[in-house]
């Protein structure tokens, strides 16, 4: 019982997997051994997929504790009417997105992949009000940029960020 | 601790048919608590020692651990989070839940 578990190493390890999605690691307010996984602003079409993810976080890292991993995944809805705190800038982290890969030029085709991602979603999910963001021509125009005009990319990134603010 | 499961199970299914849905988390949550820790007790020698409880039951699980753990999600979201608990999650957890409770309950008096 006296263990102690290193919630950082638990952080990163899901946020190596789900870097878009804010998430906390706190204790259950009633017993010290619950680990409450919070993860905000998640599609509900990957809700499934995340608490499945912290289930097996909890086989790798947990292994012989007598701790346990609590998946408490709020979806975009709740976190929106909630926790609007934890509601990331979609320029933003798309920008952050194109900084963090490793891409070449012969991915563009990656771009089909991240028109399906989370952020697309939420950047065009009407209920949520939330300005729209041209996902694929920024991107595409990133992915140009980053490999053949790299300064131009943080000149309009600053743009962004400032329109965005 | 069968009582006080009985009771808990009785009073959350109230709740939750009147749409008090904090509270019906929050009991129903521990009807199925109460069984297992009653079976714990019985059966696995637990002793209570100030803290872990929930951890040790949530371990203890093998089978429906899954649906234990949603249980309490929804139980702490009840108690301590700014959003109620989802009702349809909450209904869709009732038959196992009380499955594990009623499994668990005839095995601490075997």
């Amino acid at each position: 019982m006296s263990e102690t578990i290193n919630k950082e190493q638990i952080r990163n390890a899901f946020a190596a997997r789900f870097s878009q999605f804010p998430v906390t690691v706190q204790e259950s307010p009633d017993d010290v051994l619950v680990l409450c996984v919070r993860v905000f602003a998640v599609p509900p079409e990957m809700v499934k997929e995340v608490k499945t993810f912290i289930r097996q976080l909890e086989q790798e890292i947990l292994q012989g504790s007598d701790h346990v991993l609590l998946p408490m995944v709020k979806n975009l809805q709740v976190t929106q009417v909630h926790y609007p705190e934890y509601l990331p800038n979609p320029v933003a982290t798309m920008i952050a997105q194109l900084f963090s890969q490793q891409l070449t030029t012969e991915d563009y085709q990656s771009v089909c992949a991240a028109e399906q991602s989370p952020w697309k979603t939420f950047a065009t999910e009407p209920s949520l009000k939330l300005p729209s963001v041209r996902f694929a021509p920024d991107i595409l125009r990133g992915y140009y940029v980053k490999h053949h005009q790299p300064d131009l990319l943080f000149t309009a990134a600053n743009e962004e960020l400032a329109l965005a603010a | 601790m069968e009582q006080k499961s009985e009771e808990n199970w009785v009073v959350g299914n109230y709740c939750l048919a009147h749409g008090q849905l904090n509270a019906a988390a929050n009991r129903l949550y521990y009807a199925v608590f109460q069984a297992v820790l009653g079976y714990a007790i019985a059966k696995k020698d637990y002793k209570y020692e100030g803290q872990g409880a929930h951890a040790a039951m949530s371990r203890m699980m093998r089978r429906y651990r899954d649906q234990f753990n949603e249980l309490m999600d929804l139980r702490i979201t009840a108690d301590y989070e700014k959003e109620p608990p989802d009702e349809t999650e909450l209904r869709d957890l009732l038959e196992v839940a009380n499955r594990i409770r009623l499994y668990h309950l005839n095995e601490a008096k075997r």
